[in-house]
């Protein structure tokens, strides 16, 4: 069936999600602060589909071999968001991302081709920790050459420079490691995979991904010169294929991820017309601790953001309320409002507590939002 | 479940001739008030209006090529969501990117050069019959229960650049006012009317434009629940629609599916140039033969019986065929009133004012009946499910009304089931509340809900079993 769905499946909200994240990859407001001398948007305005391969759907996934990178797929992003407690209940939160832009295909001649074409993929990488009160966010661009970025494969390591995930070899029930530091600012961490992970098998959107929506967190989160012991949850995601580039087009999406104490993650992602027109609409998920997706907003969906935060330039939404179908009503709120990163461009991205009420019982949930930089004034 | 992407468009439009349209503009009063008895038909027998003329293969062209519905998701966007057509989803006859195309999407490049693909007549009035799409049979299978923006915001994300963007803007901004009206409960299920009221109350009536706040009170939300009809009864139907509102010149009625994005008093007079055709083409439209062996003999006690039983409504087949074009009354047929009723019932009649203030004003009419039509039986073994609510999922429960199962969903995926006559279902023993909200519950047919019930119709339950067999067996003929 080549029929255009909708992409109801649960999951394929989880990594439509990821795929919205992408925004940032059609900046035109780069800083000049960037580590390397690669003309992003340069080599944005030259991407091509040519020569890549749209994602086999059928092919089952298979861990560790899919957590690294697919480069016949044009694009490709990892994310992972730890949501934790110091020993006193302080809330941290770590979030990596990785992205890939595929520049040349597999198999063809980069020696015959133009200067950009000299490189195979281009790499971007976000960092961004906080323990409510001080937090360090940092943005690095590379190329895929010379080991500084990407996915090594004997190490079974996403990398860019000092920042690294690595996967256990084969054992889908051994840990993975986080590790990465910064000025003044050094995290490690064990993640240990919960939940059984969710991808959409038959789905028609042109990429593919997979989600590990609850990992268990130990670890360590030294900030300003003082360390503290941490625990709590991780959420990962990993998508690749033609991955939508935001910012080129009509819409632009809000990301929330939520971890709730009944053992459920939620996912929720808000798109809406950059010209402002227009509802927005809501694919949202809820996976249950053994691992199920269960969709949500079928019957009804309403998100409406009662507070607001001015940012430098942008007023974000830092407050959202949210309801979906007869099922579950959420108050989500920022931990704290300023978390905003000059990135390229300006993101809006931090940690959020959520209170209300699931199938009728109370719930709380700690988790992040990911507010684009694209929304109108 | 399959889905197609919905550009909803328009069938169940009413609407008046271009000459009145003239008279509109020029600000000139229209020949007529607002006269109730205007818009209401008597039940009983309904007279012929003349057609317009047309080429039945000149419409086929145009029904499958023509941009009647213009506006739409870019094509590169929608490639991105859809890279392959299956096969078996292409028609004969398409021209250009259309024949590579499914069958429900027509390509035209627009204005700024971007080429749309757009949902043509066929998204509802086409459906599959083993591995064949069968134009003209009412797809039973389409899915209008879930929030069509979400389509719109997924292609979305693939649309790019200034051109491409504003095309998308024009379609999300029209799914994005008629968004509200659409959503039916039950697959399957049809909300084109409801549509269709939804669009004129977003249009002026006079000069097409479009605006983005209703100009009129808009409909309920809730779609009355219907069966998309076969057009192959076109051919001996003096008016259109179950309740008969359709009068006048039907090539106008159709083609107001292009109602969604034609914007001007032009472009409806361009689409109204081959529409004549269109109408040829459906009234010239013959059924699918029954594909599965018949009893001959059987199948002709059963005619007898049909000549007794059921032919004052419903007219004679064969080579000396009758029709009657009859309407029979809501308390004589005694199936789900609430179409019929919320048609007739005043609520509505703004919108048959907005008909008789368009362009097309004056040719036709919107004039329900407080009743519903007895429609020919042509083809009827494929016509299922059956009633104009699609509420009995086979001939053999339409023939006995102890077989109606109260709730009861398709088999998937699609299957014939020549013993009951009609595509495979199951019974179920609760409705709608006992699922859990999702697909799973929107399969469901509770005919306990407002405008599903499956009451009514009991003209051959004081027949006997082996009678209705014959019936039934005659009924395959036809
Ligand atoms: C959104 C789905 C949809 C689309 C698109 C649509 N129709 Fe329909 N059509 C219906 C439904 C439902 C009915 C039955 C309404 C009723 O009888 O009240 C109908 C009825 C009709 C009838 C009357 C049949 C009869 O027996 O009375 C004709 C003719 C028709 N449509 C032609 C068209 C044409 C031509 C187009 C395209 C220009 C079109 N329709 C597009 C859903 C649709
Ligand atoms: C008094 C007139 C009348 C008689 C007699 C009658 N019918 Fe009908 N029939 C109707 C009407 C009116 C409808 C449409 C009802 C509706 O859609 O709610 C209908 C619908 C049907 C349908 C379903 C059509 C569809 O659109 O799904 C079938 C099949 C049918 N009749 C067969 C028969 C047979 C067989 C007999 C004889 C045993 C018979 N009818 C006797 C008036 C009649």
């Amino acid at each position: 069936m080549t029929r255009p769905r909708l992409w109801t499946a649960a999951i394929a909200a989880v990594c439509a999600s990821l795929a919205a994240g992408m925004w940032f990859l059609q900046s035109d407001t780069r800083p000049e602060t960037t580590q390397t001398q690669i003309n992003w948007m340069e080599a944005m305005a030259s991407l091509s589909q040519d020569g890549f391969e749209r994602p086999e759907q059928a092919r089952p996934l298979d861990w560790p071999q899919d957590h690294a990178a697919h480069p016949s797929a044009r694009s490709e992003a990892w994310l992972i968001s730890a949501h934790l407690q110091g020993p006193e209940g302080t809330p941290v939160n770590v979030q990596f991302s990785m992205t890939r832009i595929g520049l040349v295909p597999p198999g063809s001649h980069a020696d015959t081709a133009p200067s950009i074409w000299e490189l195979r993929d281009i790499y971007r990488a976000h960092l961004i920790a906080t323990d409510g009160t001080q937090g360090i966010a940092e943005e690095r661009f590379g190329r895929g050459l010379s080991g500084q970025a990407g996915f090594d494969d004997a190490l079974q390591q996403l990398h860019f420079d000092n920042w690294t995930l690595t996967f256990p070899d084969d054992s889908p029930t051994d840990s993975w490691q986080f590790t990465a530091t910064a000025d003044d600012f050094a995290v490690t961490l064990d993640l240990q995979p919960g939940k059984t992970p969710i991808s959409p098998e038959g789905s028609d959107a042109p990429f593919r991904g997979y989600a590990f929506t609850r990992l268990d967190v130990t670890g360590t989160f030294d900030m300003a010169g003082v360390g503290q012991p941490v625990t709590g949850t991780a959420w990962f995601e990993h998508a690749w294929g033609e991955l939508p580039l935001p910012g080129a087009g009509p819409v632009f999406s809000d990301r929330l991820l939520l971890h709730l104490d009944n053992g459920d993650d939620l996912s929720v992602i808000v798109s809406q017309r950059s010209d402002g027109r227009g509802a927005p609409t809501v694919d949202a998920a809820l996976i249950a601790a053994d691992g199920s997706p269960r969709p949500l907003g079928g019957e009804m969906s309403q998100v409406s953001f009662p507070r607001l935060w001015q940012g430098a330039q942008i007023e974000w939404p830092v407050v959202w309320a949210i309801k979906l179908d007869d099922a579950l009503e959420l108050q989500v709120t920022a931990v704290s409002d300023t978390q905003e990163h000059a990135f390229t461009p300006l993101i809006w991205s931090g940690l959020v507590h959520a209170e209300g009420q699931l199938d009728g019982r109370p719930v709380r949930g700690t988790g992040i939002l990911q507010l684009s930089g694209e929304r109108q004034p | 479940m399959t889905r197609k992407p919905l550009v909803y468009t328009v069938s169940a439009l009413l609407a008046g001739g271009l000459a009145a349209g003239l008279w509109a503009l020029a600000g000139l009063p229209l020949p007529f008030g607002p006269d109730p008895d205007r818009s209401r038909s008597p039940t009983g027998r309904v007279a012929e209006s003349p057609q317009r003329a047309g080429d039945p293969q000149a419409g086929y062209t145009a029904l499958v090529n023509q941009p009647y519905v213009s506006c739409g998701m870019p094509y590169s966007a929608y490639r991105r969501i859809a890279p392959e057509t299956d096969p078996a989803m292409l028609l004969p006859g398409r021209t250009g990117r259309n024949a590579e195309l499914p069958y429900f999407l027509t390509a035209h490049v627009n204005d700024a050069g971007v080429e749309v693909v757009s949902n043509n007549c066929l998204v509802c009035h086409a459906g599959r019959i083993g591995d064949e799409v069968v134009v003209g049979l009412g797809d039973a299978f389409a899915d209008f229960t879930t929030d069509p923006r979400q389509l719109v915001t997924q292609v979305g994300r693939y649309v790019q650049g200034p051109d491409e963007s504003a095309a998308w803007q024009l379609w999300a901004d029209r799914i994005d006012g008629i968004a509200p009206y659409i959503q039916t409960s039950t697959i399957g299920m049809n909300p084109a009317t409801n549509l269709s009221w939804a669009l004129m109350a977003h249009r002026d009536a006079r000069t097409m434009e479009w605006s983005q706040d209703p100009l009129l009170d808009p409909p309920q939300n809730t779609p009355v629940p219907l069966r998309t009809p076969p057009w192959w009864w076109m051919g001996k139907k003096n008016a259109m629609f179950y309740t008969t509102i359709g009068r006048g010149d039907h090539s106008r009625y159709m083609i107001f599916a292009s109602m969604l994005c034609a914007d001007s008093v032009e472009e409806l007079a361009e689409i109204d140039s081959y529409a004549p055709d269109i109408r040829a083409y459906l009234a010239d439209l013959t059924p699918p033969a029954y594909p599965y062996p018949i009893d001959r003999q059987l199948a002709a006690q059963g005619q007898d019986l049909f000549m007794s039983e059921c032919a004052s409504c419903h007219g004679t087949y064969g080579d000396t065929h009758s029709y009657p074009n009859r309407i029979v009354p809501l308390d004589e047929i005694g199936t789900d009133p609430l179409y019929a009723q919320t048609m007739t019932d005043g609520s509505l009649d703004r919108f048959y004012d907005w008909v008789d203030r368009s362009p097309h004003g004056g040719t036709v009419r919107a004039a329900p009946a407080e009743g519903y039509i007895a429609p020919p039986l042509d083809g009827i073994w494929a016509a299922a499910p059956y009633l104009h609510n699609g509420s009995v999922p086979n001939l053999a429960a339409l023939l006995d009304s102890r077989l109606r199962p109260t709730f009861w969903r398709h088999v998937t995926p699609q299957d014939y089931d020549p013993e009951a006559m009609g595509w495979r279902s199951e019974t179920l023993e609760a409705g709608k509340d006992s699922v859990p909200a999702g697909t799973e519950r929107a399969r469901v047919y509770d005919t306990t809900r407002p405008g599903y019930g499956n009451s009514g119709h009991t003209f051959a339950d004081r027949l006997s079993d082996t009678q209705r067999q014959a019936l039934l067996e005659y009924l395959k003929t036809l």
